[in-house]
């Protein structure tokens, strides 16, 4: 950013070079988070270009544009892309950038480990993006990669996995960094509750990933050695277990769903109290509630496995404990409407996108209710409702709140105010189609279209046709969100405050806007 | 179903004629087995408490949104907590998860419930297709996608039963309990048809059952749900409820029909007679990856047409179209067809590929030397 | 890594002497208990699946947990870092504490000139075209109050 020029840190700090090789050598957070936010928007874009590929076989009934195993690649790499290239790197974007100056930090605790952590994941991006291009294509088995349908596929698949090891020592070193940073780097004063929210779920969020990223890269490798090496994990002919491949795969998996929510839940919880012009409601509950999230999240992961065909012991036990999971998270949309409650609300786009967040986000938990009751479950799991489920979870959740934090703190990053109406713009057209794309997946899903596959009958044929259209829409509106991005970053927009928004609280907004390239050097006392 | 015209107009107006048009088609299928209403029934129940939920929560989001804004004037308060209602609000969504919880316990418990079935049916499933075995009964066969190819490549107008229709469906007499026990040859699938509340994962290596009794007469219409590969949105499952007579009728068929499809082994087979059956079985057992053309699917599925083994000694080709191709002690996509087809069938198809597209063997496989081979 | 601002003028023998400590929020015991936790789980888990026959989850844990204590020791080793500036007789003393080493420098009291910028943000003592930077682990106005101070006390 080249703002971050403008402002020279002290003495021995302000040679770093210049140019491309500032980029790649640099071990600057607020560098390295804005690797991080490019690279997953350049993510973000790729996945969805395979999602309009999606869409446009699904968009009437017959093969239309690709064959049957192209459809199977484009659907598993959407996933893949989408949650190791796009939504988690996002976030450890916002945490590079933030955590250091809400705490009160001059930087990351392991400056260098922080770039290399960084430089894999283009790496690791290439290895994904080039399966395509290998003979048999990308993986066709989905983003959970089921063995053994994943054993069967070609070299395409191989290189996911190495992709996969190779950002989930990424993830592993972001977080260790992280919970370094958070845990020992607090300003004087800056006691445990009394850190934002944000800092919270991500410390919260880099102990899951801590828990289950060798779980990750332990299925992975399992899978490449009952490929190549022999190995019969997996292969009932040879002993092993095909479910066992779920099992672990789930105990990541499930975890994984809440490595790419919480921090979201962090960005809301500083949104929605700025522009209530009040301060959130129930910090406490709000810790306790994603704490209890997180230690919720590792007893639940068989719910996606109902049909496997457990013991009825096993589902009633993953039905309960799933079920429970929707009491904190409704603990945090109480407090978060409370927060609202008799606030002086104004609607900038960070808010209009929180609000967002927590109507669509609360929409995704409720059929998340209807899919933890067990016999539901295996009537819809593998339906299209279940896609219109992680979707609002997802995409309305995870991306809606990241949308937030951009606009939220990009004005802080660049010294510049993005352009509201494009903004809000930005905002009700993501929405409005969104919801168009989305919805009426629930209906195809409830009269029985299974997901992941090319055609369908013609009843179905409506209302794909609705959601494609629908998905056209909210790709072509993101292009708004880069055009205004990079307006900001060019300077255009009015110069902001150092407070920024009226009603925002915290050390960063203490800081000059933009911040100087070097921060809190020395830590701030915090009262 | 709403005309291709309309399709062309603006999403929005789609949208609202979709509504009425589809007014059957938003909810789950109208039940035909206890354990699909009891399944129909919760999830209404729940869809209602949400419906709760959701407008309670809501209302009061809204409100705030509308009436607490600084642009009419709304001063902020400051308070943050409030014990009292911190309270309330764990506990009370705690004990509307309970209520939930009750009945869908009894439902899990019930559909677990296999025990003394009226008939069991072994499901087997293929890439790409579904192996059916009455057991008690001894009749066995094969059920496959039966839309034409046109249909799908849009060169014909689609069927009603377009992607959810089969060569032989299952046929089962209503009113009795059937057992149905599924595993897989190949990869995951999964057995399921929504109107009778059953849907079971397909494991190679591992059986595993449930178990559904038909209310009515009729014929219900699943898919796999669990990806397998290329072709799994194309290995539909129907199911046949009839009659109790029907069903003792339709089973003397079969019968009669298994004995008279049992080779005689006296017969002689020609070249072209061969082909000619060999097109069939190419037509439903290959095609989906080696192509009508023969070409295969470049660095997927290998091409037969001009293929060193298809053109090569007889005893390979029967070898690998017997026993499958295992490579790095994996099996891959190419099964063993040897359990699957019958001697006739592997050397009809054998012969058929050995002297169609680019290849001109000029040969024959025999039943007989498949025999051989099978030893 | 870090910077802090527990700064205190301390008399005592030497005529003047300040020592300056890194910031840590988090004690030693902290840093064990939090370790010992992240191992619990971690290995827990690996070990829960390699009972379940998915051993290959194991080594991943260890090499992370390898990693994690790596992490963990070199912030350990850093949380004793202190810089003790001091003037005593016709000496300037600088003690520095790093990672377990301690680096002694002396100056002579007449020949040692305060090199400061006058924003605070770079503090050093030059003799003899020797130059030592010190404040390490000061805020820029503790800097310039340490620059004020020895520029009274040396020539």
């Amino acid at each position: 950013m080249e703002a971050a020029h403008a402002h020279h840190g002290h003495g021995d700090h302000a040679h770093h070079p210049y140019g491309i090789m500032r980029w790649i050598t640099t071990t600057n957070h607020k560098d390295i988070g804005t690797l991080y936010l490019v690279f997953s928007l350049t993510m973000f874009f790729i996945g969805g270009l395979l999602a309009m590929g999606i869409r446009l076989e699904l968009l009437e009934p017959g093969m239309q544009f690709w064959r049957p195993e192209f459809f199977n690649q484009l659907t598993s790499m959407h996933g893949l892309i989408m949650v190791f290239g796009a939504i988690m790197p996002a976030f450890v974007g916002f945490a590079n950038w933030q955590v250091p100056m809400m705490i009160g930090a001059p930087d990351m605790a392991f400056a260098r480990m922080n770039n290399w952590s960084f430089w894999l994941l283009p790496v690791g991006a290439t290895l994904l993006v080039a399966s395509f291009f290998v003979p048999g294509g990308a993986t066709a088995a989905g983003w959970t990669i089921y063995a053994p349908l994943s054993t069967q596929m070609g070299p395409g698949m191989d290189l996911a996995i190495f992709a996969l090891h190779i950002m989930g020592a990424s993830s592993i070193m972001g977080s260790i960094n992280i919970i370094t940073t958070i845990l020992n780097m607090r300003a004087p004063g800056m006691t445990l509750m009394k850190m934002p929210l944000f800092v919270w779920t991500w410390l919260i969020t880099a102990y899951l990933l801590i828990a289950v990223m060798p779980v990750l890269a332990g299925a992975v490798t399992m899978l490449l050695t009952d490929r190549h090496f022999g190995t019969n994990f997996f292969n009932a002919a040879g002993g092993g277990d095909p479910v066992l491949f779920q099992h672990v795969f789930w105990f990541f998996g499930h975890p994984e769903v809440y490595i790419m929510i919480l921090p979201g839940f962090g960005i809301v919880s500083q949104v929605v109290p700025t522009f209530s012009r009040k301060p959130l409601f129930g910090y406490s509950s709000m810790v306790y509630a994603t704490a209890s999230i997180a230690i919720l999240s590792f007893i639940v992961w068989a719910h996606h496995m109902f049909t496997v065909g457990m013991p009825a012991v096993a589902q009633l036990f993953f039905m309960y404990a799933t079920m429970l999971i929707a009491v904190p998270t409704g603990v945090k949309v109480f407090n978060w409407i409370a927060t609202m409650w008799k606030g002086s609300l104004t609607f900038e786009t960070p808010m209009l996108f929180a609000c967002g967040f927590i109507f669509v986000f609360s929409m995704g938990g409720f059929t998340g209710l209807v899919l933890a009751i067990t016999p539901v479950d295996i009537q819809l799991q593998d339906t299209y409702y279940v896609v219109a489920h992680f979707h609002y979870v997802l995409v309305a959740g995870s991306l809606f709140a990241l949308f937030a934090g951009v606009y939220f703190w990009i004005p802080k990053w660049t010294g510049h105010m993005y352009d509201e109406l494009l903004g809000k713009w930005h905002f009700w057209l993501s929405m409005i189609f969104f919801n168009i794309t989305f919805f009426p997946m629930h209906f195809t899903g409830l009269a029985g279209l299974p997901r992941r596959v090319p055609d369908y009958n013609m009843q179905f044929a409506d209302f794909n046709f609705i959601s494609s259209i629908g998905s056209f829409g909210f790709g072509l509106s993101q292009l708004i969100l880069v055009y205004v991005v990079v307006k900001c970053i060019r300077g255009a927009g009015e110069k902001v405050s150092d407070k920024v928004w009226e009603g925002a609280h915290g050390l960063e907004w203490t800081l000059p806007s933009p911040p100087p390239y070097h921060t809190f050097e020395t830590p701030p006392v915090v009262k | 179903m709403i005309s291709k015209g309309l399709r062309s107009s603006a999403a929005v107006a789609a949208w609202l004629a979709a509504g009425t048009a589809l007014a059957n088609q938003y909810n789950l299928q109208p039940p035909q087995s206890i354990i699909a209403r009891e399944i129909y029934d919760l999830h209404s129940l729940i869809m209602w408490i949400i419906v709760g939920i959701f407008v309670v929560v809501f209302g009061f989001m809204t409100y705030a949104i509308v009436m607490h804004r600084k642009s009419i004037g709304h001063e902020a308060s400051q308070f943050h907590e409030h014990v009292g209602v911190e309270i309330a609000w764990t506990i009370i969504p705690f004990i509307i998860l309970v209520l939930m919880a009750l009945p869908a316990t009894k439902t899990i418990i019930s559909m677990k419930d296999t025990s003394s079935p009226d008939i069991t049916i072994k499901a087997t499933g293929y890439q790409w297709k579904w192996g059916y075995d009455y057991l008690q009964e001894g009749i066995s066969f094969y059920s496959t996608l039966s839309t034409p190819r046109e249909q799908i490549e849009n060169q014909a107008p689609k069927g009603e039963n377009y992607l959810v229709e089969v060569d032989n469906p299952v046929v089962v007499p209503v009113g009795k309990k059937v057992r149905v026990i599924i595993t897989a040859n190949d990869v995951i699938h999964a057995w399921w048809v929504p109107a009778l509340g059953i849907k079971q994962d397909a494991i190679p290596g591992f059986v595993r059952d449930t178990w559904f009794k038909a209310d009515n007469p009729g014929i219900y219409r699943g898919q796999c749900a669990e990806l397998c590969g290329k072709d799994h949105g194309f290995m539909p499952i129907v199911v046949e409820a009839v009659s109790p007579e029907q069903y003792a009728s339709w089973v003397a068929e079969q019968k009669k029909k298994m004995a008279a499809a049992a080779p005689d082994p006296g017969k002689q087979w020609t070249l072209d007679e061969l082909k000619v059956q060999g097109e069939k079985i190419y037509a439903g057992n290959c095609v989906a990856c080696h192509q009508p053309t023969g070409m295969g699917v470049p660095g997927t599925f290998p091409a037969l047409s001009g293929s060193k083994i298809v053109t090569g000694p007889k005893d390979a080709q029967v070898a690998v179209v017997l026993n499958g191709v295992v490579k790095d002690g994996k099996p891959t996509p190419m099964a063993a067809f040897g359990k699957q087809l019958s001697d006739v069938e592997i050397a009809a198809v054998i012969t058929y590929t050995r002297n169609n597209w680019a290849n001109k063997a000029g040969d024959m496989v025999t039943p007989a030397e498949v025999k051989a081979a099978r030893k | 890594m870090t910077a802090g601002m527990d700064c205190s003028e301390v008399a005592h023998a030497a005529e003047f002497s300040l020592v300056a400590r890194r910031n840590n929020s988090l004690s030693t015991t902290g840093r064990f208990l939090v370790f010992a936790f992240l191992f619990v789980v971690s290995v827990g888990i690996a070990s829960a699946f390699a009972a379940l026959g998915a051993w290959m989850v194991l080594p991943f844990a260890g090499l992370e947990m390898l990693v994690l204590y790596l992490a963990f020791r070199t912030v350990d080793r850093h949380a004793a870092d202190y810089e003790r500036v001091a003037i005593d007789g016709d000496r300037v003393e600088v003690e520095r504490h790093e990672a377990g080493r301690t680096q002694r420098f002396e100056f002579n009291r007449c020949w040692a000139r305060v090199i400061a910028s006058g924003d605070g943000g770079r503090l050093a003592l030059r003799s003899h075209g020797r130059e030592l930077e010190i404040g390490h682990y000061m805020n820029d106005a503790q800097r310039l109050d340490l620059a004020r101070a020895l520029k009274r006390r040396l020539g």
